[in-house]
């Protein structure tokens, strides 16, 4: 179950399968499914010495070169491969979709093919991002995928689509074919479960694989079910980077740094290619700090042996290593830039006390002192609006029910301090789309008078870091589900059932997961033996761009659209 | 009861959670945490081969019993509880959370007779348990004990997710089942129906372009007759408008022509017609009417498309259709027939690599037995053929250089042309950075003869391909009067490690001065001023670019 290696395995097989000189064609969205997964060298080492767009039209005629397309099966690019296959601009193609095909695409495409230029017609379900091994997006971006309709029950058409095939597409890469699962309360988790399965049962030939001993799970979870982990500020690497810098595609913006040097404008951030990535993604910023501190005396005690060479062989031997010795130096030069980046931020806005704070509304319940510093740090002109945004947000969140809870003064303060009407409107939307009514578990431990027990033990246990005491709502989720316990009234199968503790789970989220739960994943998945966890979701959210989308969708939505003045925050 | 579904899970151990919801919370409790059982029911003796199968015989058979007789299974269930802990906590049936290689599975059953089962899996193959032995997997060297628990591995069955039941195996069993650890994903192919689908459409292209071949010939007949007539009537006096009539009857005699009353837009690309701006033509091949821009002359051959170079007898309109239908084929069998260059000079390149990647391992060979017999004599056989080896592939080494060098260096008209040249050479540095480090640990072995012998330039110079090589820079560059932002930023790269070079000599030599030895001296002068001309070059190549 490593997806990396599912879409490597694909990609590999396609530019292996034709020795030459070949060219890779892409579309906008097959593009950073391979640029995640695959770098241009190792594309090179297999003769593909070009990468072009289908949608560019400028394309030189190259008739002597060999075609890998790969593309999804879309009307758009289905469209622009017909043209191309009109007048072919290669000698050979090699088709393969990244998902299945309907006949009459193939018979459409067939009637052009008037040169007999087409080899190969193969699906290949490489048809999602394979961010980590056990991580995966769809990647959705809010301006050609937007999640919700006209209420935020409700799938987006075009979406729903994309997202059915990109969970085909998973299944069928890891050869999976699961018992479906899905959040009772989420409307749009069951609605997807179900054309799930109805896909899986019209494919059967697709589907059909070895028996497994425990039939695989597909847990489809809901965003609305978990909004606060998306709210809070990371501290470990990779969670940390797109949460402040934001990772697109694997790279990192960082034209924005101040006195950047210009070959760090933008970044890779690469498992496969950088050991030291690869090695501290999961870890938070103080070990990373110690890291890195070694890593750039790696560097120095290497350049420093330059300088004590006995002899021309030495320094022979010595310019021998130089291509590794040149690739390490880029390397720490690249995340000592981008480690400085993030402590700069950090203090800029005060991130280390927001945080603080930050955990203690996600954790623990204690209404004064929480408001006490709420205020205060609202009051702070250090920190930032959007941080103020998200305290209030967390502090909405989680004392939504309780009897003295003061937003309403709370958002007057917001307005006294100059955050915008349109920020501040937020809080209202976050309370019609995740507050405790729309959500299935108890959160915060905070509803029944078992779970606050509970929550005071977890008090009790003490802490190792007052940052990252947090973690997110799916892990009591999974923790049921690998025990074999999770309650089938809250998340019931949608056909078929079982007993057995699972050995193989997927996990989709609706709405976006974040990379604090890809390392909960990654660690979950180093520390139980016998179970393996995949999990995926329909974007990476962080802050930012969790209340983009929050904010976009409620100014569609016909009945809430901006009228949040008037929020009924529970003050009952 | 004993031969339905439920017994194939039987026996060793059973999952906990396989449990029917129905139980009561404290029967549930005491089967969780020990399940291996096998005896008589309580309640009405009948055997039982496992607690899972007695719990769902309790809930079907005894649900109606009374309060004391749920005492008395209590009491019984405790019983038979110490019973089972004592004989079996050694082997059998300890806590699996603390144990992390272990987890379970499902072996094959035969036959399903419970009794057979327990010899299908059998403990022969089990390890001795003793004294001090510790977990056998290699990441864990836990010692064994009560508190960790101990499990054998039961292995030795076959795995069977359809009509298996649980076993606890080790960790390597259980991840080398089969396909727990494949990464391939599934692949359709469409390929066979695309053909078939294709074959159709093909078969009416042919057709068509037949057809339309057939009406140019035609055409080109009738041109050629009438040329003829024209030529022996020269003297006459045919005005050349007739001519013009009867051609026109003739054409149309082959081809119907479409009336041009009928038509107000141009079928192809969709411009209405005017009386003068947009003219109406007539295609000659399909007789259909089009617009000026979407039509065309084509020269009449009278033997049509197979010879080239024949002379044309007229020229006719033609729309763009029948103008591609017709040319189709030879036009893009022209185009397949013209190979740029790159094509040939890249197959080269291939072959090269090919010989390169056969001798390669070879050469490895010889290396390891070279180093793992210390020789170091240069006349020793083994060496000298290692030595025309290395020979071999340097020279193949430099061929593929310059191969790819050119391939880089080829003049083309296109952005992409050039883009993939350069990537070529891109991916072949590459394969000249991997695939040439191992050459350079012979030299090693020759240094230390040669530090014997303290001459031999000749290899010195074979070292410096060698580590231009792998350090992906070549030695010379051939220059280019226009240099791209990226060449220069090579070209300071190599300047910038040239001069760091430079650097570290200049203080090698004064240290050698200091200790006195001239002999080292000697070689470090000249390789000081091998770099010193390279640096001068180098700048030079750069001109003002160099601050």
């Amino acid at each position: 179950m490593d997806i990396v290696k599912a879409v490597q395995n694909y990609i590999n097989k396609m530019v292996n399968e034709v020795p030459g000189i070949k060219v890779l064609l892409l579309d906008a969205e097959t593009t950073p499914i391979i640029s995640n997964v695959m770098t241009q060298s190792s594309l090179l080492s297999h003769e593909t010495y070009l990468v072009d767009r289908i949608d560019n039209r400028n394309r030189d005629r190259m008739r002597h070169l060999k075609c890998i397309c790969f593309l999804r099966p879309t009307n758009e690019t289905i469209q622009l491969l017909v043209e191309e296959l009109r007048d072919p601009s290669y000698g050979d193609y090699y088709l393969y979709f990244s998902n299945t095909l309907k006949p009459s695409l193939i018979e459409r495409l067939a009637e052009v093919d008037e040169h007999e230029v087409v080899r190969e017609v193969q699906e290949y379900f490489a048809d999602y991002c394979a961010i980590n091994p056990d991580f995966f997006s769809l990647n959705l971006s809010l301006q050609q995928h937007r999640l919700y309709d006209d209420s935020q029950n409700t799938w987006d058409h075009k979406t729903f689509r994309r997202v059915v095939e990109g969970v085909l597409a998973v299944l069928l890469s890891l050869k999976k074919k699961p018992l479906i699962r899905y959040e009772k309360m989420s409307v749009m988790a069951k609605q997807l479960a179900t054309e799930v399965l109805y896909n899986i049962q019209s494919e059967g030939q697709l589907f059909d694989f070895r028996r497994t001993d425990t039939p695989p799970i597909l847990l489809i979870l809901d965003r609305r079910n978990d909004p606060v982990t998306p709210l809070l500020s990371q501290w470990t690497y990779q969670a940390m980077v797109h949460e402040l810098l934001g990772i697109h595609n694997g790279r990192v913006d960082l034209s924005d740094v101040p006195d950047i040097r210009p070959e760090l404008k933008e970044i890779v951030l690469s498992r496969d290619q950088d050991p030291f990535y690869k090695k501290n993604m999961y870890l938070n910023l103080g070990d990373l700090g110690a890291n890195i501190k070694s890593h750039v005396e790696e560097y120095q005690a290497k350049t420093k042996s330059s300088m004590n060479i006995e002899s021309i062989g030495d320094m022979k031997r010595f310019l021998e290593g130089y291509p590794e010795f040149r690739k390490l130096s880029g390397n720490v030069g690249k995340h000592v830039a981008l480690v400085s980046e993030l402590s700069r931020l950090v203090e800029k806005e005060n991130l280390l006390e927001v945080s603080e704070l930050e955990q203690s509304l996600a954790c623990y319940e204690q209404h004064n002192n929480d408001l006490k510093s709420l205020q205060k740090l609202i009051a702070n002109p250090k920190v930032s609006d959007d941080s103020k945004i998200r305290l209030t947000l967390l502090y909405s969140l989680r004392y939504e029910k309780s009897p003295n809870n003061d937003i309403f003064s709370l958002i007057d303060l917001l307005r006294h301090h100059g955050v915008s009407e349109h920020k501040i409107s937020l809080i209202g939307s976050m309370l019609t789309f995740a507050g405790s009514d729309q959500r299935q578990d108890d959160l915060f431990s905070n509803e029944s008078l078992l779970s606050k027990g509970r929550n005071v033990f977890k008090g009790l246990k003490g802490v190792e870091n007052v940052y990252t005491q947090h973690s997110p709502h799916l892990s009591q989720t999974l923790e049921f589900l690998i025990k074999g316990k999770l309650k089938e009234t809250s998340y019931p199968f949608i056909d078929g059932s079982t007993k057995d503790r699972p050995q193989d789970i997927i996990i989709l989220m609706v709405g976006g997961v974040t990379y604090e739960e890809a390392r909960y994943i990654a660690q979950l998945n180093e520390s139980t033996s016998g179970v393996r966890i995949v999990l995926g979701g329909t974007t990476v959210h962080n802050s930012n761009s969790f209340l983009n989308e929050i904010q976009d969708a409620f100014y569609r939505f016909p009945s809430d659209g901006t009228g949040t003045k008037t929020p009924k925050f529970g003050k009952s | 009861m004993s031969s339905s579904d439920s017994n194939s899970f039987s026996n060793l151990s059973t999952p906990s959670n396989s449990l029917p919801t129905s139980n009561s919370h404290r029967e549930s409790l005491i089967f969780d945490e020990y399940s291996g059982y096998s005896g008589p029911c309580p309640a009405c003796n009948e055997h039982m081969n496992s607690i899972d199968q007695l719990n769902r015989h309790l809930d079907d058979m005894h649900t109606d019993t009374s309060i004391d007789q749920k005492d008395g299974i209590i009491n019984w269930f405790k019983n038979a509880q110490s019973n089972i802990m004592k004989p079996l906590s050694k082997t059998r049936l300890n806590n699996i959370s603390n144990l992390p290689q272990f987890a379970m599975n499902k072996f094959n059953e035969i036959d399903n007779g419970l009794d057979q089962n327990s010899e299908l899996v059998t403990k022969a193959h089990w390890k001795k348990d003793g004294e001090n032995i510790v977990c056998s997997n290699s990441t864990c060297d836990k010692s064994l004990n009560i508190r960790n628990g101990k499990h054998n591995c039961r292995k030795q069955a076959q795995h069977d997710p359809v009509n298996g039941y649980w076993c606890r195996v080790c960790n390597n069993c259980f991840i080398s089942r089969e396909g727990y650890l494949d990464t391939e994903g599934v692949i359709r192919s469409h390929t066979s129906a695309f053909v078939e689908f294709r074959k159709k459409g093909i078969e009416r292209t042919h057709l068509e372009g037949n057809r339309l071949e057939k009406r140019l010939e035609k055409l080109a007949k009738v041109y050629a007759l009438q040329v003829k007539q024209v030529n022996s009537t020269q003297g006459g006096l045919t005005p050349p408008l007739t001519a013009k009539h009867r051609r026109r009857a003739s054409e149309q005699s082959i081809v119907k022509w479409e009336d041009d009353a009928s038509v107000t837009n141009c079928p192809l690309c969709g411009t209405s017609f005017g009386m003068i701006t947009n003219r109406k033509h007539h295609c000659r091949l399909c007789g259909r009417v089009v617009c000026e821009k979407c039509s065309s002359k084509i020269s009449l051959n009278l033997h049509n498309s197979e010879v080239a170079d024949q002379e044309s007898v007229g020229k006719i309109r033609s729309c763009k259709e029948c103008r591609t239908a017709v040319f189709r084929r030879k036009d893009y069998n022209e185009e397949m027939a013209r190979t740029p260059p790159v094509v040939a000079l890249y197959q080269q390149l291939m072959k090269v690599r090919s010989t390169i990647d056969s001798t390669l391992p070879k050469f490895q060979d010889m290396l390891n037995m070279l180093n793992r017999q210390e020789i170091v004599n240069q006349t020793h056989a083994d060496y000298q053929v290692a030595a025309r080896t290395r020979k071999e592939l340097l020279e193949n080494f430099a061929q593929f250089d310059m191969i790819s060098k050119k391939i880089n260096s080829l003049l083309t008209y296109s952005e992409s042309e050039k883009r993939l040249q350069s990537n070529i050479h891109l991916a072949a540095n590459q394969y000249l950075q991997q695939s040439m480090l191992p050459l350079s640990v012979l030299p090693r072995i020759f240094k230390k003869d040669q530090n014997q012998q303290a001459k031999d330039q000749q290899i010195d110079d074979d070292d410096d391909v060698v580590l231009a090589f792998a350090n992906g820079r070549p030695r010379s560059l051939s220059m280019s009067s226009t240099k791209s932002v990226k060449e220069e930023k090579q070209l300071r790269q190599q300047l910038e490690a040239f001069l760091e070079q430079e650097k570290n000599l200049e203080v090698f030599i004064q240290e050698a001065t200091r200790k006195r030895k001239f002999d080292d001296l000697k070689t470090l002068k000249i390789s000081l001023d091998e770099i010193r001309m390279e640096i001068t070059k180098k700048k030079s190549e750069l001109g003002d670019l160099w601050p």
